[in-house]
């Protein structure tokens, strides 16, 4: 294989996530000389946005019905679609919106919603095939290290998808939650950041979204047996992740309610 | 055998100025107090170890069995990768103040790595250890070692134990220490030391100590015809409504359990495919992917995944190895988030057996 193509689309978030990818090829330089970058918004000029591409990073969250048609044509110029960061693989922090009725939120933002075309919002799997995750908030440098060699070698990445628990252990920290009773998300959540906040005696609370199929209906009933109130706990499941099946099985339920349910409650 | 086998008593003092000594010529791997936890940590200036420590987070066994590990390095050369050996550094170090359980749950993890298999990283890495053991007197909640044979004093349990599992024991014997020496490398630990034969006042004072201890057990572990019990009752209903109802994945029971010896396989790569480490890293019976090969996921429910975590310890590794996989340390259940506690589960399924 020659060059990767590469193309970079953001859609709904910070930009977090490619401020991190500029300041990791900027570090690892060896990236530059071994792609050849097509397009992207933040990082050229160019305007071939139509690729083709080997690989489409996709940072960001579908909130506009515009992103998502133009996120179907990047699947069909694309090679490989990657997901970017924890708005593109699980909603992210944007999905916190959805649990009350749109219009609600938009009113509270806006004073004049008449130029306003959003929709609830959405992570990227959502609308089109997804080849591969890089997980985090920002985006985490071990699986973008493992999806950079994965493309050089034209191999399936092995990113990691166990749960913060895992890292936490290995380095051998006593758990929050039993030891000071902090409602800690790293059973649920997946990892890659090496548990960077129970190591520092945080609680985490799951800014890399949800390890695929985390038990949170067993988690939340722990918060409740420490006295974690029912609203609190829903936040803890819809601060990041909130449109995922894991999250959406705690923190939906809360959403049915406020917008007054399908039965009303 | 050529183990000697002797005893002597030192004071207090003399312990202290022993373990400098040992400093000297070793890296001194104890148990050291971290905030409200105790961990086997290399002792430096200023560090003391914990004599009345219950339990480690993280086991002895792990301790030489670390999490990650490099096995073998590719490195390019002008005729393509060429394979070689990592050998584990070289380190003389004392895994100093180990409770029975534990001796005894490295030498269970050694059923699996120096087995009829050798691993030859485990081996090196072991070759860099000597062991000083400390029966045990500071029983915890969650402790159970007398009911399974494995503590609180240490002694022969299913064909393992001492002369094998520790070059040096200690005792507590209040205000002094029983100091028992096993094989050749116990007696050069102890060169040097002024100590003094002991009495038969003393060893009267070890056999109280160790039948003081005994009482002080607040769990148990019925072991009567374990095995069997747990094979029988394979589609038990607490399999689904612990595993479902209550376990997270999250793996913390099996990384903390001194036996669990499952790893993966990783593969770090340099951007520019000059060196290629093959690593292997701990892995879990209760991560969803360790059962996934060609074609599904053989144990992909929670279900199946605890039956296998407790039956693994209780049932089939009496099978595989010829002892339980269990010492009865209590980690596991002290560090699961939602208390899941194997001991129960086995009570459970045999107060159900024997209402039928
Ligand atoms: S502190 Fe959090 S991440 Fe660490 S073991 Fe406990 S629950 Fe898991
Ligand atoms: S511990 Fe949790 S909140 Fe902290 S960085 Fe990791 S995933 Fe994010
Ligand atoms: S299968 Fe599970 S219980 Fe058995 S050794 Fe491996 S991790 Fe431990
Ligand atoms: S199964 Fe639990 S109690 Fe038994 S040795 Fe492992 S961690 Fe200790
Ligand atoms: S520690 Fe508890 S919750 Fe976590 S995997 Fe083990 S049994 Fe399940």
């Amino acid at each position: 294989m020659g060059k990767p193509r590469i193309g970079i689309f953001k859609y709904s978030c910070c930009a977090g996530c490619q401020f991190q990818l500029i300041y990791f090829i900027r570090h690892v330089a060896e990236i530059l000389g071994a792609i050849d970058l097509v397009y992207g918004k933040m990082e050229t000029e160019s305007d071939a946005e139509d690729g083709p591409f080997d690989l489409a990073l996709i940072e960001g969250a579908i909130t506009e019905a515009e992103q998502a048609d133009q996120l179907k044509r990047v699947r069909r110029n694309s090679k490989y679609l990657v997901a970017f960061g924890s708005c593109a693989t699980n909603g992210g922090i944007p999905a916190m919106k959805n649990i009350q009725p749109e219009l609600q939120i938009e009113t509270r933002v806006y004073q004049d919603i008449s130029r306003i075309h959003s929709v609830k919002t959405h992570p990227i799997y959502e609308y089109v095939k997804v080849d591969a995750q890089v997980r985090g908030c920002p985006a985490g440098e071990r699986d973008l290290y493992e999806l950079v060699i994965s493309l050089l070698l034209d191999r399936k990445p092995n990113m990691v998808e166990h749960c913060v628990c895992v890292e936490c252990k290995m380095k051998g920290n006593p758990c929050l939650l039993l030891t000071e009773n902090l409602p800690c998300m790293g059973p649920v959540t997946n990892a890659g950041c090496g548990a960077l906040c129970p190591s520092n005696g945080r609680a985490c609370y799951s800014c890399w979204g949800p390890m695929s199929n985390a038990n949170s209906m067993a988690l939340a009933q722990k918060f409740e047996d420490m006295g974690l109130p029912p609203d609190e706990i829903i936040r803890r499941f819809s601060l990041f992740g909130f449109p995922t099946y894991e999250f959406h099985m705690v923190a939906g339920e809360e959403a049915a309610r406020s917008s007054g349910g399908v039965f009303g409650r | 055998m050529t183990d000697q086998v002797s005893a002597r008593v030192a004071s207090v003092e003399q312990t202290a100025e022993w373990i400098e000594l040992l400093r000297r010529d070793y890296e001194v791997v104890a148990p050291v107090k971290t905030g409200k936890t105790t961990s086997f940590r290399p002792l430096a200036e200023g560090l003391e170890v914990d004599w009345d420590y219950t339990i480690t987070t993280i086991p002895a066994s792990k301790t030489i069995y670390s999490p990650q590990e490099t096995l073998v390095r590719f490195a390019r050369t002008e005729e393509g990768y060429r394979a070689e050996e990592v050998v584990p550094e070289k380190r003389k170090r004392i895994l100093f103040g180990v409770h029975p359980c534990d001796l005894h749950g490295t030498l269970v993890l050694e059923r699996t790595f120096l087995g009829e298999m050798k691993d030859a990283n485990y081996a090196s890495l072991r070759a860099n250890y000597l062991i000083v053991g400390l029966n045990c007197q500071s029983i915890g909640e969650k402790c159970f070692c007398a009911s399974v044979g494995t503590g609180p004093f240490y002694g022969y349990w299913m064909g393992q134990g001492p002369p094998q599992g520790c070059d040096v024991l200690l005792t507590d014997l209040g205000g002094r220490f029983l100091v028992e020496t096993f094989g050749v490398n116990g007696v050069r630990l102890l060169a040097g030391v002024e100590a003094s034969p002991p009495t038969p006042d003393d060893i009267g004072e070890k056999l109280k100590r160790e039948a003081a201890a005994k009482e002080r057990f607040r769990k148990s572990l019925d072991t009567r015809d374990l095995p069997s019990l747990l094979r029988r009752n394979l589609n038990h209903p607490t399999w689904r409504i612990t595993g479902e109802g209550r376990c997270l994945s999250c793996t913390n029971c099996t990384m903390v359990c001194p036996t669990c010896f499952c790893y993966d396989i990783w593969e770090r790569v340099g951007l520019d495919l000059s060196v290629i480490e093959r690593i292997r890293v701990w892995d879990s019976c209760q991560d969803e992917r360790f059962a996934e090969v060609h074609g599904g996921n053989f144990r992909s429910t929670r279900e199946a995944r605890l039956r296998q975590f407790v039956c693994h310890k209780l049932s089939y590794w009496v099978e595989q190895f010829g002892c339980y996989g269990c010492v009865g340390c209590g980690r596991c259940m002290t560090w699961c988030p939602t208390g899941i506690d194997l001991a129960e589960i086995a009570a459970e399924i045999r107060a159900d057996e024997e209402r039928k």
